[in-house]
């Protein structure tokens, strides 16, 4: 343990003790409490409902309903109380009790469905629980039966369409969830990363999605994420920006994503068994040129690669769980057995793991609580990406005459196309990508209130795995490596957090509540690789041992940031709401004159429709609650791992021969190097109507991130290229909008339609150096979105027709090379316009359940490099139409679209998309029949995820990525592996 | 509420808050296990001794970025289907100021210099220690130094019009041509007196060098090839007296720790290749040359512009092959070139006729004519000498990246020509950072008819 942890640790359990020891601690309510009891159920149908929040209103006590409804608080003292019961979905409903010393009172709730959710406990972003109506910004929550039947395999996959404001994309088909990349409220990060903070049971995990191996340059492998099991989730919450995300520092540029794993609750012990077993086919495929003649007019064979290489993927996802517990203790315990075999022949994905959560209330005053999550995944990648061994890579580059099947002595013929390219067939029959993953995450919690007004959470947290992954190239299957080629990567990755914080509560007069919290948080990640490659392998044989030459190499990054933070909260009459807010950060990344930082927050609610003078709007206008609120925050974004020293003016090992030297790098270390820094406004108002049956939420806010970090571009004749500085700006302008409506609530039907969109505009408003291009073409330009698409394009005529050479009939690229500023233009934006989602479920008696939800993209733009490859290597349709005999009007002049091929405007396509994202249909038998075959509960379902997609793109989907989380390299399709469509059907029992 | 519960209340938040401002001053210090410190290691003996490896490792990185340009500039090389669009216009003379074949050779030689620079700054500072720094290696460090810095400029000189020579100086301006070749000149004389006080010891010579690469032979080598350029005849025979012509000098690789970086591009990407204009040259000037099948094999891989086709490498067909840092053939033709000039005709045909006839002969792995030699009387004149030196430069000196500057001084630079412009253009990221950066001095599209560059 580091040593600042070994030197905290102590003093805050000696704190939390003597707190507890503290004459009169303990003893302080003992012999004059009470307990509380009661039982909840739906308005509506008159059903019990289970796993509602019941709490007594300034308090900390509190209790979740069991399955039958009922629920008991006890150890509450005599007095009146306030009993306020929360669910997601229902109307929060309160009533006074009043309780004698030892007694029971009983306080029973009928809730109604409501799609107004202010009285929603949040727990991310605030040092203390708090209520929505109490915060300034706007959160977004999904519970577990919004991701539950999404058909998804990891969690971030899920969240798609069903955060106003978040774009959530799937780089990839691979199995595992092939990759996601998820923008919060737009990019705000050029070297950094734009990825948000993954945080779950208070635990910061790694989500990195490194590409450790060269499985074909540029392959999209999955994110850790995928690890954790989305059956095991109770909620997710995320915060977008740096106003509602100040208390994270220097980490929260980008929003966070916190997950909350279930808890369990008391009641008899309930055993669930899920299992879902799916089809995955691809969605679509690229039509190649079959011409059955060459252009000399003799007749060919040509070949479709694609009937090899995709098949019919399937996947099994197994879920065993036990949940339960007593008023004292509460458990969850959840196993995962999960398969996936992809679209792609050769590829699978297998997540083994379990989770188990202990919660332990050990005194009045003390409650603890566990939580442990292991986890083996094991994958089999088929190469793929922009180059060399990718599977599809190959069918792109390989014209369509020349054939890959394996001839009748077994072995495969060489690719034509180069020396490092494979042929896909026998990179599909003989490489061998396999990877393991070993994740644990694990926490332990202490939640102490040794005053009734003073809360205390003391909490440590490890996220730890280890990853293998291993390339196998045997002898004779690719020219550049005819000895065959082995490669292991070992990845050891360590975070341990731990955090503290202390809430006050304090009252002046009946109007006043005053809320003070002081908190710390430490992280110390360690991530460390080993790597080796042989080549020249003995037969049959795939360790690196095997090789005749061999290399190895290693890394290790420390990142240690340590924060301490203030917030304190004035609450009016329980309607106007006030936050402020002060975190400092310090971290190892940053240079040693930069090293502590600042981030400032405030923000301000205010629940108009509680005011007297309200009352009379509600019945004359329909409006039923109102609230109105805004924030201002700053959060920061430190340099990334691969930045991790840049701080300092390293050099660099480099080998001469075989010996070994020291050379300098171009780099110039910064010791001034300090986080970006965002500062976002944000405000809006929730709107409830029809008696809180309609809501909407509306948020507009404005970020703009200043000492954004870029490479200065240094003089190279100083022997210097560039140096990482704080030199940039950028803005992120939006507008969110969230609308539920409880359309139709009856006994025998309920209809419920959630309808997001958000729109965000992207600005480089400060760029020193010149513009610069990554990947292909998406360009970083001042007083331009992030990664426009920038390149040549076609020369026209004045009706705007291409212009096309005279002689050769062939299309004329844009400028001259003497004029080179002339030569190249914004030719596309790949970041959409806005972004939209339709929810809508159906519930018919307490039986059926449907849900269908549509998610779509507008206005992105997509460069579909997979098309150029096909043009310049003569493989697809087009490339066709320069064969059809002379004089039909289709055919296109000889090198045409060959020709084109370095003209980037022809392919960059309309990428906007609608995709039926998920729909679903559960079917729960009667509660009589499932208990006369010895079950508590037997539930089937049909679902189907990416089922279709509605767009004009002309590659295999729009929604995709090469370049992976990439900031600036986005919407770039090449040889990715498809998304498939995915078909299930599962039944869950209950006991 | 009672005084003892605020009071009580009142210390908890106390010590919270002591505990977290305690915490406050714990340190937050990560230095990196994977990378050395810039000032760490020009403080200590080792770190001179593997940053003296290390300058040669980078001066090998970028010996492809003199020979590649230049290669395609000229009538040597030719892109391939694969090719990106850098190379392709690079052929045909087309330059765009971002482009790689502009950029590296610029930052890498640059780079190579800083090296150089800091390493004889701090080399010259540190004391004499017999252990770890005796005189013989701290001499052969320095001569060394020297030399790879003299080698970039010279390489520099022969790319770009107008080069920087003081580049640790913000402002420095770009210089002409012959104050950068006198300037080359003067390091290399810094590098042959130093080693002439004191030859590199045994230290140097078997922990530092790179294998095959030869200090003392190199030194004379450079002081002859730029004492040529700058037309200094007696100068540059001398120095060519002084190089033992049956030593090869070359830098190694050995793959998979390294990679010969022309078969890299050439074999590995497959962008660029032999053009087939050498054989075809090479045959219609002797069908019997040995040095055709010494660089090149007949393969006819597909080439960007069908009116130029390709050959493959043999010279670098092996991704272990060292690159030489000169041939004695160039130091025997300007020796020839030298003596011509000088009026010795009957020795200069001795040394033309040497070049050609050399064949299994010490020292081996350079390349062989195996030619007959030309009778005296067609070598009488200095036209007739100065005619087939060129010629046995360019079929001695394939691939070198010396072919431009002879087609400069030839005056074949033009359209349909031997190379297609003078210069490359300045580099665009020098020009964004350097407000010293002069215009170019060609347009960046090729010459439309022949053009005098002026060397």
């Amino acid at each position: 343990m580091h040593r600042c942890v070994r030197r905290w640790l102590p003093t805050l359990l000696a704190l939390a003790g003597a707190a507890l020891a503290a004459p009169g601690g303990l003893s302080a309510q003992a012999g004059t409490t009470g307990s509380v009891r009661g039982r909840v159920t739906d308005a509506a149908s008159g059903a019990t409902l289970g796993g509602v929040q019941v709490v007594l209103e300034d308090t900390r006590l509190g209790a979740i309903t069991r399955d039958n409804g009922e629920y008991v608080i006890a150890g509450v003292s005599a007095g009146a109380h306030v009993v306020v019961t929360r669910r997601i979905g229902y109307a929060a409903a309160r009533q006074t009790v009043q309780l004698a010393t030892g007694a029971t009172a009983t306080a029973d709730f009928s809730l109604r469905a409501a799609a107004v959710n202010l009285d929603q406990v949040i727990v991310t972003g605030t040092a203390a629980p708090t209520s929505r109506r109490a915060l300034g910004t706007s959160v977004g929550a999904v519970d577990s039966t919004a991701l539950s039947n999404s058909g998804a395999i990891s969690p971030d996959v899920a969240l798609q369409g069903k955060i106003a404001g978040a774009q959530v994309i799937q780089n990839s088909g691979n199995p595992g969830g092939g990759g996601v990349s998820v923008r919060l409220r737009g990019t705000s990060s050029i070297v950094s990363g734009s990825e948000p903070l993954y945080i779950v049971d208070g635990v910061i995990v790694d989500n990195s999605s490194d590409q450790i191996v060269d499985l074909g340059a540029r392959s999209n492998v999955q994110n850790r994420l995928a690890d954790v099991n989305p059956a095991d989730i109770e909620r997710i919450e995320v915060i977008r920006g740096a106003a509602a995300a100040a208390l994270y520092g220097s980490r929260a540029n980008n929003g966070v994503v916190q997950i909350f794993t279930r808890r369990g609750r008391p009641g008899k012990t309930r055993v669930s068994f899920q299992s879902n077993y799916s089809t995955e086919k691809v969605g679509k495929r690229l039509e190649l040129n079959d011409y059955p003649f060459d252009a000399a007019g003799n007749p060919v064979t040509r070949y479709d690669y694609q009937d090899d290489i995709f098949t019919t993927g399937t996947r099994s996802d197994n879920q065993l769980s036990f949940e339960g517990g007593s008023d004292l203790t509460t458990f969850y315990f959840g196993a995962n057995y999960a398969n996936e075999d992809g679209i792609i022949s050769g590829s699978s994905f297998l997540r083994r793991g379990a989770r188990l959560n202990l919660t332990q209330q050990v005194l009045p005053q003390l409650k603890v609580d566990v939580g442990a999550n292991f986890v083996n995944t094991h994958d089999e990648f088929e190469p793929n990406g922009e180059q060399t061994t990718g599977v599809l890579t190959a069918v792109l580059f390989t014209p369509t005459t020349f054939d890959f099947h394996r001839r009748a002595n077994g072995t495969y013929p060489f690719a034509p196309t180069g020396a490092t390219f494979a042929n896909p067939l026998a990179a599909i029959a003989n490489f061998r990508n396999p990877q393991d993953v070993n994740h644990f995450i694990g926490n332990a919690r202490a939640h102490a209130t040794p005053l009734h007004n003073l809360a205390m959470d003391f909490n440590v947290g490890y996220d730890g795995y280890g990853l293998e992954i291993n390339q196998f190239i045997p002898r004779n299957n690719l020219p550049s490596e005819l000895g065959g080629r082995a490669f292991t990567a070992v990845r050891d990755s360590r975070t341990l957090n731990t955090d503290a914080v202390a809430t006050l509560t304090t009252h002046a007069g009946d109007d006043f509540e005053f809320q003070s919290s002081i908190g710390t948080n430490y992280t110390n990640q360690r991530i460390s690789t080993v790597s080796g490659s042989a080549s020249n392998l003995l037969p049959s044989l795939d360790v690196l041992s095997a090789g005749a030459t061999t290399t190895a190499g290693q890394s290790r990054v420390d990142l240690l940031t340590f924060g301490y933070y203030g917030q304190q909260t004035v609450s009016w009459r329980d309607r106007l709401y006030l936050n402020g807010a002060v975190r400092v950060d310090g971290s190892s990344t940053f240079g040693r004159d930069q090293r502590y930082q600042t981030f400032p927050k405030l923000s301000a609610s205010y629940v108009v429709s509680d005011e007297p003078f309200f009352q009379r709007l509600k019945s004359d206008h329909g409006i039923s609650s109102l609230r109105l609120r805004s924030a201002i925050g700053y959060a920061g974004n430190q340099p990334s791992l691969d930045n991790a020293y840049a701080y300092a003016n390293l050099a660099q090992r480099i080998v001469l021969d075989t010996l070994v030297g020291i050379s300098f790098s171009t780099r110039l270390g910064n010791p001034g190097l300090k986080p970006e820094r965002s500062r976002e406004i944000e405000g809006g108002f929730d709107l409830g109507l029809f008696h809180d049956r309609a809501s909407l939420e509306v948020t507009a806010y404005d970020k703009r991130v200043s000492d954004l970090l870029l490479p200065r571009q240094l003089r190279p004749s100083s022997g210097y290229t560039s140096q990482l500085a704080n030199i940039g700006e950028m803005s992120n302008k939006g507008l969110e909008l969230l609308a539920r409506t409880v359309n139709v609530d009856r006994p025998m039907l309920r209809w419920e339609s959630t309808v997001t969109y958000s729109t965000n505009r992207n600005r480089v408003d400060k760029l020193i150096g010149a513009p610069f291009t990554v990947g292909y073409a998406n360009r970083v330009q001042q007083g331009q979105p992030i990664g426009i698409f920038y390149g040549q394009y076609y020369q026209r005529n004045a009706d705007g027709s291409i212009k096309v050479d005279p002689n050769t009939g062939r299309p004329l690229r844009s400028g001259l090379l003497s004029n080179p500023a002339l030569q190249q233009k914004k030719i596309g934006d790949p970041n959409p316009d806005f972004l939209a989602s339709l929810l809508n479920e159906f519930k018919f008696g307490s039986s059926v359940h449907a849900r269908i939800l549509f998610d779509g993209s507008f206005g992105n733009d997509v460069l579909n490099f997979s098309r150029r490859i096909l043009d310049i290597f003569g493989t697809g349709r087009d490339a066709q139409r320069e064969l059809l005999p002379l004089g039909d009007p289709r055919r296109l002049p000889a090198g045409y679209v060959a020709g084109r091929g370095s003209i980037f405007e022809e392919y960059v396509e309309d990428g906007s998309y609608v995709k039926l994202r998920e729909i679903s249909l559960s079917y729960a038998l009667p509660t009589r029949l499932a208990g006369r075959a010895g079950l508590g509960a037997v539930e089937i379902t049909a679902s189907g995820r990416n089922l279709y997609t509605w767009t004009r793109y002309s590659g295999y989907d729009p929604e995709t990525n090469l370049f992976g989380t990439s900031t600036v390299g986005r919407g770039n399709d090449f040889a990715t592996y498809p998304i498939p469509r995915v078909f299930t059907v599962g039944a869950r029992l209950t006991y | 509420m009672t005084d003892r519960h605020q009071m009580r209340r009142l210390s908890i938040i106390g010590a919270l808050a002591a505990a977290t401002l305690t915490l406050a001053g714990c340190s937050l210090d990560a230095t990196s296990p994977n990378d050395p410190n810039e000032t760490d290691v020009l403080k200590s003996r080792d770190g001179i001794a593997f940053l003296a490896v290390g300058l040669q490792a980078r001066f090998a990185d970028g010996m492809d970025d003199f020979v590649y340009p230049n290669g395609l500039v000229t009538d040597e090389l030719g892109a391939t289907t694969l090719a990106l669009p850098s190379y392709r216009d690079t052929q045909i003379g087309s330059l765009v100021p971002s482009y790689d074949p502009v950029e590296l050779p610029w930052r890498t030689h640059y780079r190579t210099i800083r090296q150089a620079d800091e390493l004889i700054t701090a080399t010259r500072a540190l004391p004499v220690d017999d252990v770890v720094l005796d005189t013989a290696t701290k001499n052969g460090v320095l001569a060394m130094s020297y030399l790879f810095k003299a080698m970039s400029y010279g390489d520099l000189l022969q790319q770009y019009e107008k080069i920087i020579i003081d580049p640790e100086n913000a402002s420095a301006p770009f210089v002409d041509r012959a104050t950068s070749l006198a300037y080359t000149n003067a390091l290399l004389d810094s590098a042959a007196a130093i080693y002439r006080a004191q030859p590199a010891g045994a230290t140097f010579n078997n922990t530092i060098k790179a294998r095959g690469f030869d200090l003392r032979n190199t030194i004379f080598a450079m002081q002859a090839r730029y004492r040529r350029l700058a037309h200094d005849d007696a100068g540059a025979l001398a120095a060519a007296d002084s190089v033992n012509q049956t030593v090869l000098s070359s830098m190694p690789f050995t793959y998979p720790q390294t990679r010969n970086p022309i078969n890299n591009l050439s074999l590995g990407a497959g962008y660029v290749k032999p053009r087939d204009q050498f054989r075809l040259a090479a045959d219609s000037a002797n069908a019997n040359d040995g040095r055709k099948a010494y660089f090149v094999t007949v393969a006819a891989p597909a080439s960007f512009y069908p009116a130029y086709p390709l050959d493959e490498f043999n010279q670098y067909a092996n991704r272990s092959a060292p690159i030489p840092f000169y041939y004695p053939g160039e130091i025997a033709l300007i020796r020839a070139e030298a003596l011509t000039n000088l009026g010795r005709l009957p020795e200069a045909a001795d040394a033309v006729n040497a070049v050609r006839t050399k064949c299994n002969a010490a020292p081996t792995g350079d390349p062989e004519a195996c030619l007959p030699p030309l009778p005296l009387a067609s070598l009488a004149t200095p036209a007739e000498l100065l005619a087939e030196i060129y010629t046995q430069r360019r079929f001695e000196l394939f691939a070198t990246g010396l072919r431009w500057e002879d087609v400069r001084r030839l005056g074949q630079v033009g359209a349909g020509l031997s190379a297609q412009r003078c210069w490359l253009l300045y580099p665009d990221s020098e020009r964004q950072t350097n407000p010293q950066t002069p215009a170019d001095p060609e347009s960046p599209d090729a010459p439309s008819g022949p053009k005098s560059c002026g060397v």
